[in-house]
């Protein structure tokens, strides 16, 4: 009975920890107490998510699916990725304008959704190291 | 060259994420984030070489 318990409040934790990391890059490693790697891991994912925006990078999400489709979606999800910073720039309007002109939007496009993918990295490593099935 | 520097960025800190979640060794990350950053700009080199001399 205890050790269901303690199982449960393991995986409760795990999931938070994991939300955490997801809505804030490195947050999920830092509320574990592994600092350097949150950092790391925060530092990285923000880095390219403003080096996307810089480059004039814009993010996907239902808004594209006029012009793009089904592929909105697929992309759209790759910039989910990024948490708080992608609901943050929805709202605020930043980064949804198509700056196609410019010669590196596709590069702070790709950097946007990769961000994103690897802040997803980010998240199952903090759940796995809540779980414990990592250092 | 612009791009060229874009996809060292790229592949710097991708190398860095991968090294700090793919071991668990400070020596073994710091390796492997190298070898990452090295494979990433090998292979773009070798593939703009072969694209090079395809006629399309």
């Amino acid at each position: 009975m205890e050790d269901s318990i303690l199982v449960d409040n393991n995986q409760t934790k795990a999931l938070t920890v994991g939300l955490l990391a997801w809505m804030v890059p490195g947050g999920g490693h830092f509320w574990q107490g592994r600092y350097v790697r949150g950092l790391i891991l925060g530092g990285a994912v923000c880095a390219m998510f403003a080096l996307g925006l810089y480059w004039g990078g814009h993010l996907y999400g239902l808004h594209n699916y006029g012009e793009m489709g089904p592929l909105a979606y697929v992309f759209g999800l790759c910039n989910l990725g990024n948490g708080l910073l992608y609901v943050f720039c929805l709202m605020a309007d930043i980064g949804l304008l198509n700056k196609a002109y410019l010669a590196t939007a596709e590069y702070g496009d790709r950097f946007l959704m990769v961000a994103g993918l690897l802040n997803y990295l980010a998240m199952l490593d903090a759940y796995d190291v809540a779980r414990g099935r990592k250092v | 060259m612009r791009h060229f520097l874009i996809m060292c960025v790229y592949a710097a800190i991708v190398a860095f994420v991968f090294g700090a979640i793919g071991r668990e060794t400070m020596r073994a990350r710091i390796i492997y984030g190298l070898k990452v950053f090295g494979e990433f700009i090998g292979i773009a080199l070798l593939l703009g070489w072969a694209l090079y001399f395809l006629p399309y």
